[in-house]
């Protein structure tokens, strides 16, 4: 993709930037914009396009061009926001995860620490003899200009809270080796006082005076839930437990739920309001009141991170991949504005994904509303190269004049965001699609349908569902949403399901959705509202591939003298003689069927007329080092054996084909003879599908 | 009778009559305490994956006695109604892996009864059970409340007997029948062999359990 050193060329009616579909007149220098059809001259330094010198912004091979915008740039700024409440072997990981993130920094980036415990500490980072620092109130909620008062802060000079790292990095390693578990002693039969609340508030408060409208981002690192002051999730008394999803569903016993998602909410759109983004490392092990701060994440587009502790690899590695430098600069962007502008065709309903509207109205927005509509803007605070956003467009001829078969509706994205340099960016990404009206044409409709897609703006759509209706609707909705889109695209004879065939771009759906049912999105039992409102976030910023992952686990089988296969999600793939690899995003499990195992133990692998087996045992662990490369958050990796307490990482996630029910009494041989599930099976599933399908509803 | 059985009804309505209970469930990983907690809440066996943070549920324990013949099966009705009975149970479901174990304690407060599974057919892990459960009933916090010790798995061939179980566990003496009534000032403390796939057993010790309430 093309980085261009000029200002971009913009219509002067709508804003839309010149691109490979504006026609152009090279002799008289103009050029037609696609959009509104307003004819505007050339930029001066186009004047030498022509035919046989097409510049970048016009060739048909570059849909995705960068700008770099004539500003002055300014180096991000990083907040650490440091919980205290933890063990001591617990705070010395985090610590020693900091300082090594301190190093991977960038060296003019601006760094600040704020602690915080019973009392919230702000450090001052430019004396170096002796720790300074300023004492707050953990049970106040103080105002911006409160803070900026107490702290002097004042944005044109620079302030001891907020250093470059080439400055203050003595100063901060002192600092962080001094820093001892909250030394306020804790009352008989309560938790410890957590402040996070007021803690978050300040980190807000200093980088809204100090860094307005610049890259900044706020790591907030925690291992409890907040129990006192603004924010507060859970009472310090044990007697009071925190919320599950039964409370949730009833309403029963959520004492402080709709104050803390309030507060939470409020203090995310005011860091977001100022372009700055909030990462969450929860390590736990049990809920910290994630679903209360999910707001903070994903209305500032920042990173989160669910584990059991902080010395755990899943922190550790994830950690120091966000600050990755092998690739010379740090994967991220801060301050992202996406703007939609589509032609009079079709026009956009709204987003979902980790972003805010800005509330701008434009003649692309149409009247209905899919996720975070009514605008054609949305800010993303963070964003990087696998942030994704889904876009809902709304076909404008429905009522009206019909969109001529054949045309080409343009839709142009740019996203303006300030490179990890401080420089400013703006990429412009121009589409044209070719229309066929899904009334009269099947065939091409069906043709250009994307499958994986589809299913990937189901499951956002299907989670975003959630949070304002029952589970059982939502559930109800994606059963509708399947059954119409079979019946329109695949082929039957009205009333016989055994004639019921789907075209190959449509064959696999139907199993997403029966997935996307059973996964650990929609389905709660067995997990905290702390994990489930995790995964939804986590889900609500990937990619589609990696979305795929999560709604239908990928499995591969590893056996003797054979490269590994994809296998079936499904109890049938399970073999004594295989290795079987999950990998769900959140986790991959090593399962080692019966034999495997027993020859494990055995010791084969140690002999040497028995290379093939070691190589056998090492085989997944190329593939397992590849998708631990990549991914964010980094997963667990786990290895068992069948029929162990482990192993039912995996079976929990088959399709239960083989299994028995609890109800049905058999007499041993059956088999799947160790597998009880009273689940629906795929078969059933499909063949509810067929019988509703072809009913022709 | 009549007059009683309305005066019953109405009592139920307003809530005077409603018994609660607060249960801890608790036990090595594995044991079945997640499939036990989803049988008597939706009546069905889904197979659970480790539980990893403590999960809180509510439900009512006739559910338990009259075994509805409603299948969970239909794809289309995964998510029953909870049917709201005169005991109603708040039950913790407690991860069993040992990091989980750290959190336990937390949750003592206020119950009113424990349920310790163990695998029964997991002879390797007795001597980790036993540990535990050991620990559990010399906790101060949690000293007079009574245990169900619920021995799961019996459908497996090769499980062990009852015997060998209490023996195990060094239950032997310690327990204190499965009658009704109990002399003051002891802990009822009792094993009672169960198939949670198979839906027997737990049963009884449940009713057992819940007389103390």
């Amino acid at each position: 993709m093309p980085l261009l050193n000029c200002e971009p060329c913009a219509c002067t009616k709508c804003g839309a930037i010149l691109n490979p579909y504006s026609r152009v007149n090279f002799q008289e220098k103009l050029w037609v914009c696609p959009f509104c059809l307003e004819c505007s001259y050339l930029p001066p330094r186009l004047v030498n396009a022509a035919d046989d010198n097409i510049p970048q912004e016009l060739q048909a091979c570059w849909s995705t061009v960068e700008y770099l915008l004539p500003t002055q740039s300014t180096p991000p700024a990083f907040f650490y926001v440091v919980d205290i409440c933890m063990p001591a072997e617990e705070l010395q990981a985090l610590k020693e995860s900091i300082l090594l993130s301190i190093t991977q920094l960038p060296s003019d980036s601006y760094v600040g620490l704020i602690t915080f415990g019973t009392v919230v500490q702000v450090y001052d980072l430019t004396s170096t003899d002796i720790t300074k620092s300023h004492v707050f109130s953990g049970t106040k909620d103080l105002t911006v200009e409160q803070v900026a008062e107490m702290l002097r802060l004042d944005p044109r000079g620079g302030s001891p809270l907020l250093c470059q790292v080439q400055q203050c990095d003595v100063a901060l390693q002192t600092i962080l080796d001094e820093l001892v578990p909250d030394p306020w002693p804790l009352q008989e039969g309560c938790r410890a006082l957590r402040s996070t609340g007021a803690a978050l508030s300040t980190a807000v408060s200093i980088l809204e005076c100090l860094m307005p409208n610049l890259g900044a981002r706020i790591m907030l690192f925690i291992n409890g839930p907040c129990t006192q002051g603004p924010g507060m999730v859970l009472g310090s008394n044990l007697q009071e437990t925190m919320r599950a999803h039964v409370n949730i569903e009833t309403n029963t016993q959520l004492k402080h739920f709709s104050r803390a998602q309030k507060y939470y909410q409020a203090l995310a759109r005011r860091a977001a309001g100022k372009g700055h983004c909030i990462d969450a490392f929860m390590c736990a092990r049990d809920q910290i009141g994630f679903l209360e701060m999910r707001d903070l994440v994903e209305c500032t587009g920042g990173l989160t991170v669910l584990t059991d502790s902080f010395t755990q690899e899943v922190f550790k590695l994830s950690f120091s991949k966000m600050f990755d430098s092998t690739q010379r600069e740090l994967d991220m962007a801060f301050n992202g504005i996406l703007t939609v502008q589509t032609g009079k065709e079709f026009k956009v309903a709204g987003a979902l994904g980790h972003c805010v509207s800005l509330e701008r109205k434009s003649p692309s927005v149409c009247d209905y509303e899919v996720g975070i509509g009514g605008t054609c803007a949305w800010k993303m605070c963070g964003l990087n190269s696998t942030t994704t956003v889904a876009l809902f467009y709304e076909i404008t001829n429905q009522h009206g004049v019909e969109v001529p078969q054949g045309s080409f509706p343009v839709v142009q994205l740019r996203t303006e965001y300030t490179h990890p340099s401080g420089r400013r960016i703006l990429r412009v990404t121009t589409h044209a699609y070719q229309w066929a009206d899904p009334a009269k044409d099947l065939v091409d409709t069906g043709a250009s349908f994307d499958q994986e897609t589809a299913a990937c703006l189901v499951a956002r759509l299907a989670v975003h569902k959630t949070a304002t209706e029952e589970l059982v609707d939502t559930l109800r909705w994606i059963d509708r949403t399947l059954i119409r889109l079979v019946t329109k695209f695949a082929t039957y004879t009205k009333g016989d399901a055994s004639t019921f065939a789907l075209s190959r771009n449509f064959s696999l759906f139907p199993q997403f959705m029966f997935y996307l049912r059973r996964s650990r999105f929609l389905r709660l039992f067995n997990h905290t509202p702390d994990e489930t409102a995790y995964f939804r976030t986590v889900l609500n910023r990937e990619t589609v591939l990696n979305m795929l992952t999560m709604i239908q686990p990928s499995l591969l089988t590893y056996q003797f003298g054979q490269p590994p296969t994809p296998s079936l999600l499904d109890y049938s793939s399970i073999n004594p003689e295989h290795i079987l690899l999950l990998d769900n995003y959140f986790r991959l499990v090593v399962m080692h069927g019966t034999t495997v195992a027993f020859w494990r133990s055995q010791g084969y692998q140690n002999e040497p007329s028995h290379a093939h087996f070691k190589a056998l045992l090492e085989a997944p662990n190329k593939d397992i080092q590849d998708i631990v490369q990549e991914r964010f958050p980094v997963p667990s990796v786990l290895i068992c054996d069948q029929n162990s307490s482990q192993a039912r990482f995996v079976v929990s996630q088959l399709n239960p084909s083989l299994a028995q029910q609890s109800r049905v009494d058999t007499s041993g041989g059956a088999p799947g003879e160790n597998y009880f599930s009273d689940d629906v099976t795929l078969k059933k599933f499909m063949d509810y599908l067929m019988t509703l399908a072809v009913q022709g509803q | 009778m009549f007059i009683w059985n309305f005066i019953k009804s109405v009592l139920e309505w307003t809530g005077l009559l409603n018994k609660r209970g607060k249960l801890v469930f608790l036990g090595l990983d594995n044991a079945g305490k997640t499939t036990l907690l989803h049988m008597l809440k939706y009546d069905g066996v889904i197979p659970q994956e480790p539980t990893q943070m403590p999960s809180s549920l509510l439900f009512a324990l006739p559910s338990l006695f009259l075994h509805s013949s409603l299948p969970i099966s239909s794809p289309f009705t995964v998510y029953e109604e909870l049917k709201i009975g005169n005991l109603r149970i708040g039950a913790h479901d407690l991860g069993g892996h040992e990091e989980a174990r750290l959190v336990w304690k937390e949750y003592y407060h206020g119950v009113n009864a424990v349920v310790f599974i163990v695998d029964a057919v997991d002879r390797m892990r007795f001597p980790e059970a036993k540990r535990e459960l050991d620990r559990l009933l010399n906790d101060e916090s949690i000293a007079n409340v009574p245990f169900l010790v619920l021995g799961n798995k019996i459908d497996m061939p090769y499980a062990a007997s009852e015997d060998e179980l209490r023996s195990a566990l060094g239950l032997r003496l310690a327990t204190t029948g499965k009658g009704q009534g109990i002399s003051r000032g002891v802990r009822p403390l009792e094993l009672f062999m169960c198939s949670v796939i198979k839906r027997r057993g737990y049963g009884d010790g449940l009713r057992w359990l819940t007389q103390f309430f």
